[in-house]
């Protein structure tokens, strides 16, 4: 007999999937993590890793059996494998937590497989703020403006949750903010651009007015969302030559 | 491109890793090069004796960096970082490109979506 999954790949309809045929069954799971962002800006910055924080009212034997029903097999490292599907789904313990704050409201997608719960993009900001801020995850900030440039989101509500985590996570907060009004400005100007080089060769201590400096920012700067956007680099082949060709008319 | 100035290929590489990564032990960098960790362990050996890098241990395993209060620091960093330059694009991105750092669960493997797409 052929299992779903096998026709599914996606990360989206694997989670949307199993999602629903959790719920069918009363368990209610939402998504979180990387993959969380992954939909939101529907790119492939993330791992493989499906990451669903279960209602902790229901015990990961519950959960379990369902998975094994499904045809998922259980790892020794406590993640589930199908094996015809390339994610790895695990169920870290709950409740859902972004910092201090506990979310009740989250987003539903659906798709033809089924309906996936998931955070709103405000709380999937939060979600890799808290992973930059907490776990040392510099590739967060990236992540974190990527979905807000991307999404329709509630700045207020993201001032006021920073307010009540701390100084750090302010001061996060209020660069994603600026970084954002410079991506949603019409038209953004050489001017535009040169600032945002030198204020990010300031925040790493290097001086662009030295060729050696110049040739650390280009490396510093190689997985920058916001310059990436403002210099418009599709890929990695062509970030070297546009940021040299910026590099020499500006500086 | 620095080989015959450090003596071998095996050299440049652990000093350049150690420099865009901040700090690398033996198997990590054996594994980014895909070299024997002898052949790597027996560079970290020659460069932490000569003072040029530092080790520490952490558990089980020695961590080193370079040593920034060696003498020629300043001229060996710029002499490896314009090395660096002139490497492919594909070769500088990799190493000066951080992996995921964050807590992980035990043994999970670690794929990225954009290894495939």
């Amino acid at each position: 007999m052929i299992n779903p999954l096998d026709k599914i790949e996606a990360l989206e309809d694997t989670a949307a999937y199993i999602c629903t045929r959790l719920k069918e069954k009363g368990i209610d799971v939402v998504l979180s993590g990387g993959s969380c962002m992954e939909i939101y800006t529907n790119s492939n910055f993330s791992s493989y890793d499906i990451d669903f924080i279960a209602n902790p009212a229901y015990t990961a034997k519950q959960i379990e059996k369902i998975m094994l029903n499904l045809g998922f097999e259980k790892t020794q490292s406590r993640y589930f494998k199908y094996e015809n599907n390339p994610n790895y789904i695990e169920f870290p313990s709950g409740p859902v937590s972004l910092g201090n704050e506990f979310p009740k409201k989250f987003d539903e997608l659906k798709t033809h497989v089924g309906t996936l719960t998931l955070l709103t993009a405000t709380d999937c900001i939060k979600d890799r703020l808290c992973a930059l801020v907490y776990h040392n995850g510099k590739e967060c900030f990236n992540q974190a403006i990527a979905v807000a440039h991307l999404n329709e989101i509630d700045e207020e509500n993201l001032v006021d949750w920073a307010k009540k985590e701390d100084k750090l996570m302010i001061e996060k907060v209020d660069n994603l903010l600026r970084n954002l009004t410079l991506l949603k400005k019409e038209y953004i100007t050489d001017e535009d651009k040169k600032e945002y080089l030198k204020k990010r060769a300031k925040s790493l201590f290097l001086d662009v007015n030295k060729d050696s400096d110049l040739e650390d920012l280009k490396d510093d700067l190689l997985d920058d969302y916001v310059l990436r956007q403002i210099l418009d680099i599709k890929s990695d082949e062509e970030y070297y030559s546009k940021m040299d060709k910026f590099l020499c008319s500006t500086f | 491109m620095l080989e015959v100035l450090f003596g071998s290929k095996n050299a440049e590489r652990t000093l350049q890793y150690l420099l865009a990564r901040e700090s690398g032990y033996t198997r990590e960098i054996a594994d980014f090069y895909t070299v024997s960790p002898s052949v790597v362990k027996k560079q970290l050996d020659k460069f932490e004796k000569a003072n040029i890098i530092v080790g520490k241990n952490i558990a089980n395993i020695r961590m080193y960096e370079l040593n920034k209060r060696y003498a020629f620091y300043n001229e060996l960093t710029a002499l490896l970082k314009k090395a660096r330059s002139s490497y492919s694009d594909e070769d500088r991105m990799n190493l000066v490109r951080k992996g995921r750092q964050r807590p992980r669960s035990n043994k999970k493997p670690l794929k990225m979506r954009s290894e495939n797409d």
